[in-house]
């Protein structure tokens, strides 16, 4: 590698790291209007980088992933006011839930062939959201709200409320991040690097590959909730059309993550950060919003369908976060002469 | 050589063909006259197929000249190239195993010369046991049958030019020997053959003039007869 | 009591019949280019507005509107497939269900930007609410030809399919899309008819759902569902299956109407999960 290619990644290490440190010491300088757009940045960060897991290296496209940050949400309100358990412990219950209803909805969604795979995702969670309504300690459709008792366990001034919730979240964001790294750097991560690049590959290197999309299909589930429990904290409402937003927590993901970059961990970032600063110029045109992301998403993907990511990355000459060991062909490039 | 040049009616010149980084023909010249049937040998990987692929445009990336009948038609796409009258009957079979054999059939009609000299009818008095099975979906077809009609399939189309890519790849040998008979007869009606076959013995059996390659480049060539076999199998090998 | 249920059943039935138009479209796309259109409810739902306009803007019937929209979506259904999605199949699973999803919400918001979040119907005149009775028994008129052209349709495709020579040059790309490109057999131009045809179903699809219910700009994705669970239900690949499909989703959703709204859909969803759990290859495999 020559050695401006060295200095360029090494500087966007740098840029990554400065990110990161800011993040940390935000409650220090941010007044709670920023802390509270900050938070919805690692909330979004959460699930762009879990829904990338899926649809960027386990072949699990999802259009249902609003339904576990859902589950997460009313799982939590239901620990915290009807259970009247611990706020920390609810979140741990957050997580629980989202991870028991995965595991049924594994059995459905796994049944489906790639293409179908997404929309029986879909209908798992049309099929949630449906039954959250139905729910009557939950206010059935229309929802109902977190008692103020609730949000005071996090601090009874809203300033110090804010500071917390925010904190949950760089945690949430932090390890979420760090584990699908160690994830995506263990056997069962280059498995599905592999796979995706080489599927014969894969095959050689002797991963189980149906094992691996179970593991990370089943991976996913908590943090989703874990975000579903900090939204809601936030927002100190449940309600399904809230609670399980698919255009909150799926669709404005997804052209996240295809924006950004899907199938490496710099493009979720990328992706999130690029959609936050969208939003500042881009929310007050309403429609107009989702009409301008949806065609930035088609014009990237024909471009180069590892987002802007995959262009930058060109340009660097690496990765800022190496994932696999070796070079990466591009996807599905399955021509042999 | 006999009939090289200008009077050929396949004439390839120059011709490497690429697959992304990587490239399989380095500058070859290749020529077939009408009515006459050219082997091509070589080892795995010496690329053979990548040579008929390339003249019906379905690699990557070629750089020279194919003249077909005195046109280039290296830049066409392989619709154009195959309705000219160039068929291939390709590695494999590669038949549509849903499909009827007689739709099979149809296919290589529509996709060819549409000349009402050829029908189905030739077809099954070229291989009669196939006029029974006309309604069965190609999978349920023998190995040997399922040859009979990538060939047919080829034959339908008119073409005045017949690329075979290893037409007696996992056959037994009677089946085999019935389709090169059925060959030589194709030849007969004036088709010119452009045959590549992993069999040597085979391969030079038939062929008016037969060209080894060796990693991508021609490493002998000329009529069967004027070598001896281990002059050819040197060069087939490359020691 | 057991007429009451009769009733609900008949309903079921040819609401099943508007399923199966919505689904037929989904299956032809699905089993020739291998992917899901998750726009497929949104193009039903802007062909149900262009219906819209267009009827109202020549002062003609609905039904002679479709008429006049039957060839341009069959030429959208073409440049769709020959511009943008031709681009993106082939490579993965992922490329073209990305895409479409970006169509999708493209599709949706620019409806609600021309037409706002209004909810429509269409109207064909006195066949809406024209009936049939038959030995104490209601029935629509409507419903019973949406029905009918539902079995035609079914059969049609069928036919064009498996007995005409387009169609047979659809199955062989379905097959073998490689040798196909290999024979000279052009799968570029075979996957844009497909995908023209497609178009047409869809108009079908806009006119009668918009006879039948009411739609807004965001009632593409439930439309999508429905149809998929149809595809799936009736097994892979299979026109037949879809009618089969269509009436089992059809009479869970009207039995389950009985209750309330949510449960109308939240019935239908059910059904299918169990039977997609019990039967995953669906109720009239074609293999």
């Amino acid at each position: 590698m020559p050695r401006r290619q060295h200095l360029s990644i090494a500087s966007g290490r740098f840029v990554l790291a400065g990110a990161a440190l800011a993040l940390a010491a935000a409650p220090s300088f941010l007044d709670p209007g920023g802390l509270t757009v900050l938070t919805e940045f690692l909330c979004l960060l959460v699930l762009a980088l879990m829904w990338n897991l899926l649809a960027g290296y386990a072949d699990i496209v999802t259009v249902g992933q609003h339904a576990f940050v859902g589950v997460g949400a009313y799982a939590f309100y239901g620990a915290v006011v009807l259970l009247d358990l611990d706020p920390y412990l609810a979140f741990a219950a957050a997580a629980l839930t989202a991870f028991v209803i995965a595991l049924p909805a594994m059995v459905i969604v796994f049944r489906l062939r790639a293409a179908y795979l997404a929309v029986g995702t879909w209908v798992v969670a049309e099929v949630l959201m449906l039954i959250a309504g139905k729910l009557p300690n939950f206010g059935f459709g229309s929802g109902v709200s977190l008692p103020v008792r609730v949000a005071r366990e996090f601090g009874t001034r809203p300033d110090a409320r804010f500071a917390t919730i925010y904190w949950l979240a760089f945690a949430l964001a932090a390890v979420a991040f760090a584990s699908t790294y160690l994830l995506l750097r263990s056997r069962i991560g280059l498995g599905l690097t592999a796979m995706r690049d080489n599927e014969e590959a894969a095959g050689a290197m002797g991963v189980n590959l149906v094992r691996a999309r179970i593991v990370c299909f089943l991976w996913t589930a908590p943090f989703l909730g874990l975000a579903g429990a900090i939204i809601t904290l936030q927002k100190l409402r449940i309600s399904p059309p809230a609670s399980f937003s698919i255009i909150d927590w799926t669709v404005f993901v997804i052209f996240n993550v295809v924006i950004g970059g899907i199938g490496s961990l710099e493009g979720p970032i990328l992706g999130t950060v690029l959609f936050f600063v969208l939003r500042e110029y881009l929310a007050q045109l309403g429609t107009w919003h989702l009409i301008i992301l949806g065609t930035l998403s088609i014009v990237i993907i024909l471009i180069e369908p590892r987002g802007l990511w995959g262009l930058l990355r060109r340009m660097l000459g690496g990765d800022l976060i190496p994932v696999s060991h070796g070079a990466r062909p591009g996807f599905g490039a399955d021509r042999t002469p | 050589m006999t009939s090289s040049g200008a009077g050929a009616l396949l004439s390839v010149e120059g011709l490497s063909v690429y697959y992304e980084q990587f490239r399989a023909l380095h500058g070859i010249d290749i020529a077939v006259g009408a009515g006459e049937i050219v082997s091509i040998i070589g080892a795995n990987g010496a690329g053979k197929s990548s040579l008929l692929k390339a003249i019906v445009a379905q690699v990557d990336r070629i750089e020279g000249r194919i003249l077909f009948a005195g046109q280039n038609i290296a830049s066409n796409p392989t619709p154009a190239i195959v309705a000219s009258g160039i068929a291939l009957v390709p590695e494999g079979r590669r038949l549509f195993p849903t499909l009827t054999v007689e739709e099979n059939l149809e296919i290589g009609w529509q996709t060819g010369r549409r000349s009402s000299d050829v029908g189905l009818g030739e077809v099954f008095d070229l291989f009669p046991m196939l006029r029974d099975k006309r309604r069965q979906p190609a999978w349920q077809l023998s190995g040997g049958q399922q040859q009979m009609v990538a060939l047919g399939r080829a034959l339908l189309a008119d073409p005045r030019l017949l690329l075979c890519d290893e037409i007696s790849l996992g056959l037994a040998p009677t089946v085999v020997n019935d389709l090169y008979a059925l060959l030589l007869s194709i030849n007969r009606r004036g088709i010119g053959v452009l045959l590549v076959e992993q069999d040597i013995r085979r391969a030079l059996a038939v062929a008016n003039r037969f060209y080894c390659l060796l990693e991508g480049r021609i490493s002998l060539s000329g009529r069967p007869g004027d070598f001896d076999r281990d002059t050819i199998t040197r060069h087939y090998f490359g020691s | 009591m057991l007429v009451t249920y009769l009733n609900l059943v008949i309903q079921g039935v040819l609401l099943g019949g508007l399923y199966a138009i919505f689904a037929l479209g989904l299956s032809l796309s699905v089993g020739v280019m291998r992917f899901v259109n998750i726009a497929h409810g949104d193009f039903i739902v802007l062909v149900s507005f262009l219906l819209l306009v267009v009827a109202a803007a020549l002062h003609i019937n609905v039904l002679l509107a479709l008429l006049l929209v039957l060839p341009v979506a069959f030429a959208g259904g073409w440049l769709l497939q020959r511009v943008l999605l031709q681009r993106v199949i082939g490579q993965s699973a992922l490329l073209p269900l990305l895409v479409t999803f970006g169509l999708s919400i493209i599709v949706q918001n620019a409806l609600l930007q021309g037409f706002g979040a209004d909810t429509r119907t269409l109207s064909a005149g006195r066949l809406d609410t024209s009936s049939l009775h038959i030995g104490g028994l209601y029935v629509g008129v409507l419903p019973v030809a949406t029905f009918l052209l539902a079995v035609t349709l079914v059969l049609g495709l069928d036919w064009l399919l498996y007995r005409s020579r387009i169609g047979a040059n659809i199955r062989a790309v379905a097959d073998d899309v490689a040798a196909a490109n290999l024979i000279g057999l052009s799968s570029v131009r075979i996957y844009a008819t497909a995908m023209g045809i497609v178009g047409v179903t869809v108009a079908v699809a806009a006119c009668f759902m918009g006879l039948r219910m009411n739609f807004d700009p965001t009632s593409g994705p439930s439309r999508l569902l429905i149809a998929f669970e149809v595809v799936v239900l009736g097994g892979l690949g299979s026109l037949r299956g879809t009618l089969l499909g269509g009436i089992v989703l059809g009479i869970a959703q009207t039995l389950g109407g009985q209750i309330d709204g949510a449960w109308q859909v939240l019935a239908g969803h059910l059904v299918f999960l169990v039977v997609f759990l019990l039967r995953p290859q669906g109720l009239l495999p074609r293999y």
